[in-house]
């Protein structure tokens, strides 16, 4: 538990040692409240609610948290640092929760920084706090299971570009999955279960559900088994390239 | 090699235990949620929820809902992702007794027919063409309403 | 302790650690020797539980690195070829970091820091960023992070590359002073350095060990070893060889560029000295100059390793 801590904050810190924290942080800002306000015809609508601004997510994590996660692994692979890492003595664990962790918190803080739009809907009208509140968790949520998955592809690669693109076309994949677009291709030739499989991969779905203020177990439950898998894949790939 | 052949397993447990969460959970934990929003919108009040699960045979519910004629009123598609989703919640609490079938009423279409044949209405609206939901499903909303 | 039995390490189907079999006890200082590519930092990176071997197994003060990992990580100090950090980080942020994940608490972190910042003196450095500091100071940096602990056990793949040569001396100094009470491994491609601070020298070639021996017993086996080269006041280098070569202590008698004859023995370590002493004082001959020469390690590394460009 100590080694986890001590990775997570050494990684949560070098987040800010460089520029890139403070560029993603504010292109998330930027273009959450681009969407919000243009796309999302935030004032149009009348509603005092941020609908507008969590519905566009799913596609703003598309290329931003490819751009967080590509370099947990990529980048110690080629700089050689993970070879002092993985000398260590720790878990493989340790050093993939610790690192999976600080990424998740950092997504988590930028998020929080979007609290302003949180305080327009309320001056502006008496929206639904309560669901505004399961909309921010479902958010963090989906970017959560998003890191996990590029977690795990960064693993595989010395290349942060790689990590980047592979990352971005499986998130892509688990957006689209729920599609009728994605399941009509599928409906033909596959068996009922795998269909339904194949629906419930879904990010939107679970992400939209808990959006609209309902905090429902099996979401919960989504995310958190998306988020098991992917870092217990992380491992696997770590320990097959141990043995390589 | 042996160690290959336990990564290789322990992959596919992870996958399998991964897919059987994914299919399984939602009937094992469906009643296990917290609803946070502020006035309860998708709670059932106890006398709905009694209703809804003494139903003893099937009832169809027909939801028209036009995607293309409501696409410039964001208002009113908000209104009804909440109609929605409280059709869903009935749904969900009837044990199969109600059965949904949602239908977007194309023009020209078969579903516009069947739209018709129920004594749907065809609304001026904007610019849009038509535009139509079922009158009887707003009453019934507003009926378990607190 | 460290033992390593039959490590043998396989990349698809190239074989690059070959059964590879040896025992390293207290106060040992064992030079990794071979040419790029020969399999020694991949020995080294399976030691340390970085790689996992495709067989054979290593045991660290008894525990297997198998097994258990991170007891046996804890026993050792390792400085990755390269000397990898990150950089990004000061250099005491970083050694806080590592004394941390190495089990160092409260003010001991401190201790331990400043102990290891003196030890190879990083205190004008202290709180640079790694990434801007010189080659040489970074890996002064690495070598800090492998002795933060102090562990009994120190694995540093090429210690002293891209030093200049004062650093170079004192990074040596430091591996001597260190080495009475702990087993140390390096690895390297710069011959004198085996023979200023190792007591066991290992040259590896193609993955498998050719020589094994103290760095003077290398030396011995040098086909120069107690070779002599001498001139002889009227007579000619021709004649000269002629009668070297019917002398049954001689073998080997080469012409030397620029005048003179140099005979190598005919049994290594027994050399020709006294039989060419013998040879003068019956033919009366005069030396203009007459050397007798020690076997130098390169010579050995040549012929142990092929002598090819790998």
């Amino acid at each position: 538990m100590k080694n986890i801590t001590t990775i997570l904050n050494r990684e949560f810190a070098s987040y800010f040692t460089t520029p890139v924290a403070y560029v993603f942080i504010l292109v998330f800002l930027v273009l959450s409240s681009a969407f919000t306000f243009y796309l999302g015809q935030f004032y149009e609508r009348g509603q005092a609610d941020l609908l507008p601004f969590f519905n566009f997510h799913p596609w703003l994590y598309l290329f931003l948290v490819p751009a967080v996660s590509m370099r947990l692994w990529s980048e110690e692979r080629a700089s050689g640092s993970i070879e002092l890492l993985l000398t260590l003595p720790i878990t493989l664990w340790d050093a993939i929760l610790g690192k999976f962790l600080a990424a998740w918190l950092f997504t988590g803080l930028a998020l929080l920084g979007t609290f302003p739009l949180w305080l327009s809907v309320n001056y502006l009208g008496e929206p639904d706090n309560g669901a505004i509140a399961a909309s921010y968790v479902g958010s963090w949520f989906m970017a959560g299971a998003f890191l996990a998955v590029g977690c795990c592809l960064s693993a595989l690669t010395k290349s942060q570009i790689v990590a980047f693109i592979l990352t971005g076309t499986v998130c892509l994949l688990l957006v689209l999955a729920g599609f009728p677009l994605v399941l009509n291709f599928f409906q033909d030739w596959v068996p009922a279960l795998i269909l339904d499989l194949i629906a419930g991969l879904s990010v939107i779905a679970h992400f939209m559900a808990i959006s609209k203020g309902v905090l429902a177990l099996t979401d919960v439950i989504y995310f958190i088994a998306m988020i098991g898998l992917w870092l217990t894949l992380t491992r696997l790939v770590l320990q097959a390239k141990a043995a390589d | 090699m042996n160690s290959n052949l336990k990564q290789l397993s322990t992959a596919v447990v992870a996958v399998l235990v991964f897919a059987l969460l994914l299919l399984f959970s939602s009937a094992f934990f469906k009643g296990l949620r917290l609803d946070m929003t502020e006035h309860k919108l998708f709670t059932l009040s106890s006398g709905s929820q009694r209703i809804i699960e003494s139903i003893e045979e099937p009832i169809h519910l027909y939801y028209f809902f036009s995607e293309e004629s409501s696409r410039e009123l964001t208002q009113l598609r908000t209104y009804a992702d909440r109609v929605e989703a409280l059709l869903d919640e009935y749904v969900s609490l009837s044990n199969g007794q109600l059965i949904l079938t949602q239908i977007d009423p194309m023009p020209f279409s078969e579903a516009e027919d069947q739209a018709d044949g129920f004594g749907l209405q065809k609304v001026p609206v904007g610019s849009a063409e038509r535009f139509c939901i079922s009158d009887w499903l707003a009453a019934m909303r507003w009926t378990t309403r607190k | 302790m460290i033992e390593v039995e039959n490590l043998t390490k396989q990349f698809g189907s190239m074989t690059v650690v070959k059964d590879l079999s040896f025992e390293l006890g207290a106060g040992s200082v064992l030079g990794f020797l071979g040419p790029n590519g020969a399999g020694k930092s991949t020995t080294m990176k399976m030691i340390t539980g970085f790689l996992t071997p495709s067989s054979g197994s290593v045991r660290i003060q008894g525990y297997d690195i198998a097994n258990h990992r991170q007891a046996a990580q804890a026993e050792m100090g390792y400085l990755p070829e390269g000397a990898p950090s990150y950089e990004e980080m000061t250099v005491a942020a970083f050694l806080k970091f590592i004394a941390e994940i190495r089990g160092a608490r409260g003010a001991l972190i401190r201790q331990w820091v400043d102990r290891v910042t003196d030890t190879v003196s990083l205190r004008a450095v202290l709180h640079q960023r790694i990434e801007t500091l010189s080659k040489g100071y970074k890996r002064r940096v690495g070598l800090a992070q492998a002795l933060i602990h102090d562990p009994s056990i120190l694995i540093l793949d090429e210690p002293t590359d891209g030093l200049d040569p004062n650093q170079k001396h004192q990074v040596r100094q430091m591996i001597l002073d260190l080495s009475d009470q702990k087993i140390v491994i390096i690895s390297t491609h710069i011959l004198e350095e085996v023979s200023a601070v190792c007591s066991r020298a290992m040259i590896i070639n193609a993955g498998e060990i050719v020589l094994d021996d103290t760095p003077e017993g290398l030396c011995q086996r040098a086909e120069g070893h107690l070779s002599v080269s001498l001139r002889i006041n009227g007579v000619s280098d021709e004649a000269l060889s002629q009668a070297c070569s019917e002398l049954p202590q001689c073998g080997r008698v080469a012409l030397i560029n620029g005048g003179g004859v140099r005979v190598y023995p005919a049994e290594a370590l027994k050399g020709p000295l006294a039989a060419l002493q013998a040879l003068m004082k019956a033919n009366h001959w005069q030396p203009e100059w007459i050397q007798q020469h020690e076997g130098q390690l390169d010579e050995v590394f040549r012929s142990a390793t092929g002598g090819r460009l790998q």
